[in-house]
């Protein structure tokens, strides 16, 4: 039996975060995960950070990697927070998985927000291939207002895979979305590393399972 | 400032930017107070020794592209600030008004031949250009990219630039010209860039209240 795992994910530039779906009796909370990765990211390096610098780290870790948002409703599995260095600001990206409800391309460009009306204009779709197969990707454009009712131009970058099960149960297949929303700025630059980390999910075996 | 009725000309208009960008005036010493206040609070708390070389580049840089810009009639220039870890996004963009000459614009004399006339000037512009006549939710306009080679060594290889010809609703003889540059040959992020600038295009308003 095979599962669906992000495998070798580049942790110079991702940082796993608390899942929803994932709670331990005895684990971490949000608040003591992210004191221990502000320990982490800043450990070795030069010049040692100012006080203040940890706390904006430790506080960027905690918004960002909270296990409420956005809201565990919305079906997100698993949090990938983008940080290549210290003093970034951290970024997520969010994995889901759902059963198959439809025709694959349908479902798949509902997904990527390929026909989402509030996107300024139509997004440009792609067919990548990875090593579950083959995957929409889409970057879209739209714009947002703040609480003030100023607008911003944001941009969402998709990645969805029907992953068909390579045993060939077709009740183990899966829907996968993959996405992360921020300044056009940022998510052009972490394009390649999104990438890679949509590259990085592959079928697995489970210890202990065998097929049939 | 508020949406132009429709049936006169606007005088003036509106983009939703991405966070991070800025829009500076290209009349003569309004551009600097924007910018300088912009750099005071992206580098508040910081200190001066760190960042001032980074500052102080980056406004000479947005000054040098204003003052370029109007020498060809400019209104605006927008530019990405800081863009990812001080380093922009290598784009800029730069809104012009022209008013076309008079042979071309003496058989404009009811509404219905103004529009067919129009129509017939952008897709001469768009053919002229080898472009396209594309319809933002503005309005018709003549597309036309291009590229152009490196003006010496330190341009590494040219610029990509795209120009959108749009013709001002009831004012025949005015048009916007919106010049779009991106640094061209850093495949795939400058299609990605012209991606963004598409997207930016799409949410350009004619509006009361800004004087072109």
């Amino acid at each position: 039996m095979k599962d669906l795992e992000l495998v070798d994910v580049d942790t110079d530039v991702w940082l796993r975060a608390p899942s929803p779906w994932h709670l331990q009796p005895d684990g971490p909370t949000d608040e003591e995960w992210a004191a221990l990765l502000t320990d982490a990211v800043w450990t070795g390096v030069e010049p040692a950070p100012e006080a203040a610098d940890r706390e904006r780290t430790r506080r960027l870790l905690l918004a960002a990697g909270s296990r409420e948002t956005p809201d565990p409703a919305s079906g997100w599995a698993w949090k990938y927070l983008h940080l290549p260095a210290p003093d970034d600001e951290p970024v997520p990206a969010l994995i889901a998985f759902l059963p198959p409800d439809g025709p694959r391309d349908e479902v798949l460009r509902s997904l990527v927000r390929a026909n989402d009306p509030t996107c300024v204009e139509p997004p440009m779709v792609e067919e990548v291939e990875t090593p579950i197969g083959q995957a929409l990707r889409a970057l879209a454009y739209h714009v947002t207002a703040d609480a003030n009712g100023d607008e911003s131009l944001l941009a969402t970058l998709s990645y969805a895979w029907r992953a068909e099960d390579p045993d060939g149960d077709p009740s183990a297949s899966l829907d996968v979305r993959l996405w992360t929303g921020y300044t056009p700025d940022r998510v052009i630059a972490m394009a390649d590393d999104v990438e890679r980390l949509a590259r990085s999910l592959r079928w697995v075996d489970v210890p202990g399972e065998t097929a049939g | 400032m508020s949406e132009t009725a429709p049936s006169r000309p606007p005088t003036g208009y509106s983009l939703v930017l991405p966070p991070g960008w800025l829009r500076l005036p290209a009349r003569p010493g309004a551009a600097e107070p924007v910018l300088d206040e912009a750099l005071d609070e992206a580098f508040a708390g910081l200190p001066r020794d760190s960042v001032g070389p980074l500052r102080a580049e980056l406004r000479r840089r947005a000054l040098a592209l204003v003052a370029e810009a109007r020498f060809a009639d400019a209104v605006d220039v927008y530019v990405p600030l800081l863009g990812v870890r001080g380093r922009p996004l290598p784009a800029s963009v730069i809104v012009a008004v022209t008013t076309l000459p008079d042979a071309l614009s003496t058989d404009l004399g009811t509404d219905a031949t103004a529009d067919a006339a129009t129509a017939g000037l952008l897709s001469r512009v768009a053919a002229n250009g080898r472009g396209a006549v594309v319809t933002l939710p503005a309005g018709p306009c003549a597309r036309v990219e291009s590229h152009e080679p490196p003006r010496d060594e330190g341009e590494g290889h040219g610029t990509r630039r795209v120009v959108f010809h749009l013709p001002v609703p009831f004012a025949t003889q005015r048009w916007v010209v919106v010049n779009c540059t991106v640094a061209d040959g850093l495949s795939p992020m400058t299609e990605t860039v012209v991606d963004l600038l598409d997207a930016l295009l799409s949410t350009w308003r004619w509006r009361d209240g800004l004087v072109l």
